[in-house]
């Protein structure tokens, strides 16, 4: 008897070596370190996830389409929803889990959290939307996020897609509020998504919302745009392999964590932690942390960290762990620091300061002083193109040439989308979508 | 006569139906009032229908944190890593048995969460004596609730039997977004609203709704006791029907008045119309006799003269009875004309009433009624003899006519200085004192056994009174203990 169960344990723990498992990367940017001063480097955690087997295995969803029907929405926005939401429906399983909610002064819920079986019910329900009068957006993600709950599962996808075209004008509509409620449902593994169509919406409200819980957030200037995004939403749906990713960086005695940039980390004296809510197939995402490392003697190493990941495996539906610890030499010799160099890391970190000067630049302009950002997105631009070069890096080359697109708009009409699409950017570059 | 007619009609209207209105409407308003205090009532059970789950929910929310805080070796990385992982608490803290906050350590270190936690909760540290105050009650735990920076913000604390306090503070905008989740969707027969503590719009659902004022009111459970539910009813619930029909009513009640009023005074203008022809049809029959009657008399008393005969004295006395008969008509129709007016001449008073008591002589005689005249005015006097004719004439034949009985007839006569005062006494039955006022009105008639089968036109009296009012002086009754005696007054010069 306990032989059987021996060998039983054995070939699941074969199994679960065999079975794809996320990728850890771990890597400073600067990997040698001049000796005998004080100094900061990056490290960078970098996760990549697997890509499930797609013959054996379809990731399970439970997802709720939040639309808006404001009154705004009326026309084409509204047909071009329905079209994309409809487009969606058809992509899942007969086993996964949809619910639809649309709002205007108050909510509905269309279609209460079901199995997609019954398609055709589903698709009128979709179809009979009018469009109403204001925007209740909290009450709508509340409703939404409920109904994600009565099947919330450890192993599938769960996940709020919220639509707006408009100022949240009924309910609790400060982005702190909103970031609030996106921080609490992550908690539970429940993702916002958000997309925000056309010029009116309020996209400092919608990125608060889904960066707490790592959704996706896209800006659709035209309704057109709706079925390429819901297109994108529901691959990345559906490529979801990792979920409740939690990292855990222990650093060894004098090393400091200063700060996290883009993604928020939880820095207490020599332990971070971080959470991701998922990974998707083939894609990276990673933390990276900006660390002061103590003066040490030429010659020397020391250990920087040691890294603990856990994730529940959305395949095995297990939860697995990583391990990984990063140390540093130190050199007199200049040359070895540049030569060492991790150009990947380095970029990174270019990329992650040039997003929070775009930033920057994005509040004084919000706050009138327009000369003062112009200012800023051309240093930015400057600060991006050299090291482009310098790393070798197109994407540092294509993001320093929007700093300059973007300066252009700073005092013209199409300032609204502009703004917009830096934060869609913004966004993406803190959340690497 | 007519704008009194007018004023009384209008009274008659309008008084009854001020007071119908008046009642009208405090008895709608009562009523009203009252199906509204029913109707409240009503909204706010469903209100607090509609809270329950609300309230079950905050209830176990309550358990589940005084499970969470139920930690009597509280350790920071247990917390921050709970913290991390409980989707309704944003913070954990600490306080030591002296109520100073242990963690999020304030000297140790802090991530930046915990830094921000630290400084927007300073407020209640300091005023940890109002924060820890439900506890003194009997629970050793409580909600805490305050303002800082954009908004409230909400703890749960328990003390712990080793006298430490271990709280949390709670995801706010989590708790209101469970809470609208739980809130229905389907038409409450009006608009229902969920309210934040600065009054902004939590949720609402059913149809808009026209009125400005909640009809219902219900607050919300711990911690969410600043938040309510208002009730705002579709528009035609709250109109108590009564309304429209009250006002039919009343418009209905107006009209039949109305109408009641136009037709009484229609009735009302027709009798006096038709009174009225009849006294002109009188009077001008009564002119019309008097010609002819006058020429009879004259004949008569010359042909008297010439030959006497008994004969002739019944036809002088009978067309003397009916000259008299025409002139009371004739000289009421004139007082109610209002041209009655005298043509006083200087006379002997003596001589005028002597005339007429010889006028009545043998008819008084014929009943065996005994005449005694004390008239001592011998002096001349400007004074109407035709009125006072009429006067004397008047109450001589209401004697012959009803007091013959007695027997005796007594006249006296007296004057002191421009008033003449003459009595007509007699001994028979005398006129009721409950009669007293009433025989001086026109047309009234004593209906005793007196009138019986006696003929009378029931003005006589009235004209006596009012020549003699119109002379300057008054007919009265006095009181005597047995017949009448009436009392005539004259001013004279």
């Amino acid at each position: 008897m306990k032989s059987i169960h021996l060998i039983a344990a054995v070939t699941l723990l074969a199994s679960a070596i065999q079975a794809a498992q996320v990728e850890l990367n771990v890597a400073l940017g600067r990997p040698v370190l001049l000796a005998d001063q004080k100094q900061t480097t990056y490290l960078k955690v970098g996760l990549t996830g697997f890509r499930p087997d797609q013959h054996e295995y379809r990731t399970p969803v439970n997802v709720a389409i939040v639309l808006d029907r404001s009154g705004s929405m009326s026309g084409e926005k509204l047909e071009k929803a329905k079209a994309a939401a409809i487009m969606a429906l058809h992509r899942l399983n007969r086993d996964d889990i949809i619910s639809i909610v649309a709002y205007d002064d108050s909510v509905n819920v269309l279609v209460p959290a079901t199995r997609v079986s019954d398609r055709e019910n589903i698709t009128a329900a979709i179809e009979r939307l009018q469009p109403g009068g204001s925007t209740a957006l909290f009450a709508g993600v509340s409703k939404g996020a409920a109904e994600v709950r009565k099947f919330i599962e450890k192993n599938r996808v769960n996940r709020v897609i919220l639509l707006s075209d408009g100022i949240a004008n009924v309910g609790p509509s400060s982005p702190a509020t909103l970031g609030e409620l996106g921080n609490s449902l992550a908690k539970e593994g429940i993702t916002v998504s958000t997309i925000g169509l056309g010029l009116g919406y309020n996209e400092d409200l919608m990125t608060a919302l889904a960066r707490q819980s790592d959704g996706y957030h896209a800006f659709a200037e035209n309704a057109g745009d709706l079925a390429r995004i819901f297109d994108k939403e529901f691959g990345n749906v559906l490529s979801v392999c990792a979920q409740e990713v939690t990292i855990r960086i222990r650093f060894a005695d004098g090393v400091r964590p200063v700060r996290a940039l883009g993604r928020d980390a939880n820095i207490t004296g020599q332990n971070v932690v971080a959470t991701l809510n998922q990974l998707y197939a083939a894609q990276e995402k990673y933390l990276l942390l900006e660390v002061e490392v103590p003066a040490t003697r030429d010659g020397r190493s020391r250990d920087i960290a040691s890294i603990n990941i856990s994730y529940a495996n959305i395949v095995t539906r297990e939860t697995d762990r990583l391990t990984s610890t990063v140390s540093v030499r130190f050199s007199d010799s200049a040359a070895s620091v540049d030569k060492n160099e991790n150009r990947a890391v380095m970029a990174a970190a270019v990329e992650q300061i040039a997003t929070e000067q775009n930033k920057l630049a994005l509040q004084l302009r919000d706050q009138g002083q327009i000369e003062e950002a112009r200012r800023t997105l051309l240093k930015n631009r400057e600060y991006l193109s050299e090291n482009a070069t310098k790393y070798d890096s197109d994407r540092l080359k294509d993001y320093g040439d929007r700093q300059s697109d973007d300066a252009n708009a700073l005092d013209s009409s199409g300032w609204g989308a502009r703004r917009k699409s830096m934060r869609e950017s913004q966004y993406s570059n803190q959340s690497q979508q | 006569m007519k704008p009194r007619l007018l004023a009384i009609y209008l009274l008659i209207v309008l008084a009854p139906l001020g007071l119908l209105t008046w009642f009208g409407f405090r008895l709608a308003r009562d009523e009203r009032e009252m199906v509204q205090h029913k109707y409240r009532e009503l909204l706010t059970r469903r209100l607090q229908d509609i809270s329950t789950p609300v309230t079950r929910y905050l209830g176990d929310r309550e358990r589940d944190l005084l499970r969470l805080t139920n930690i009597p070796q509280p350790d920071a990385e247990s917390l921050r890593e709970l913290a991390r992982t409980t989707p309704h608490v944003r913070q954990f803290f600490v306080l030591d048995t002296a109520g100073k906050v242990t963690f999020p350590p304030p000297l140790g270190d802090l991530s930046e969460a915990e830094r921000d936690f630290l400084q927007r909760s300073a407020q209640i540290w300091r005023d940890r004596q109002n924060f820890l105050r439900d506890g003194e009650s009997s629970q050793p735990w409580g909600w805490y609730t305050w303002y800082w920076g954009d908004g409230l913000h909400v703890v749960f604390w328990q003390r712990l039997p080793a006298g430490h306090v271990v709280g949390a503070e709670i995801e706010r905008a989590r708790l209101l977004a469970d809470v609208i989740a739980l809130l229905p969707e389907d038409d409450p027969g009006g608009r229902v609203i969920a309210r934040d503590a600065n009054d902004t719009i939590l949720y609402q659902w059913g149809p808009a709704s026209a009125t400005a004022q909640p009809a219902a009111t219900v607050s919300l459970h711990a911690p969410l006791a600043s938040c309510k539910l208002e009730f705002y009813p579709r528009d035609s619930a709250l109109v108590p029907p009564a309304g429209a029909s009250l006002l039919f009513s009343i418009l209905a009640a107006a009209l039949a008045l109305v109408l009641l009023a136009v037709y009484f005074y229609r009735e009302h203008t027709r009798q006096l119309r038709e009174a009225g022809q009849r006294v002109s049809f009188v009077n001008q029959v009564s002119h019309e006799l008097k010609t002819p009657l006058t020429n009879i008399r004259m004949y008569a008393e010359l042909l008297q003269a010439e030959q006497p005969s008994r004969h002739l004295d019944v036809i002088v006395s009978e067309s003397q009875r009916l000259s008299r008969l025409i002139n009371n008509v004739l000289t009421f129709a004139r007082q109610q004309r209002g041209k009655l007016t005298l043509h006083p001449q200087p006379g002997h008073l003596d001589e005028t009433i002597q005339a007429v008591v010889e006028h009545f002589r043998p008819a008084l005689a014929a009943k065996g009624v005994a005449i005694m005249v004390a008239a001592n005015l011998p002096q001349p006097v400007t004074f109407d003899r035709d009125a006072l004719e009429q006067i004397l004439g008047n109450l001589l034949s209401n004697v012959e006519k009803y007091a013959a009985t007695g027997g005796q007839l007594a006249i006296t006569a007296g004057q002191t200085d421009h008033t003449v005062t003459i009595t007509v006494t007699d001994r028979g039955p005398g006129i009721p004192a409950r009669e007293r006022d009433n025989i001086f009105q026109p047309f009234h008639r004593l209906s005793n056994k007196l009138t019986d089968g006696v003929a009378g036109t029931g003005i006589g009296l009235t004209i006596a009174r009012d020549l003699a009012r119109q002379h300057g002086g008054d007919v009265k009754l006095l009181t005597t203990a047995t017949g009448a005696c009436f009392e005539i007054t004259l001013k004279v010069s």
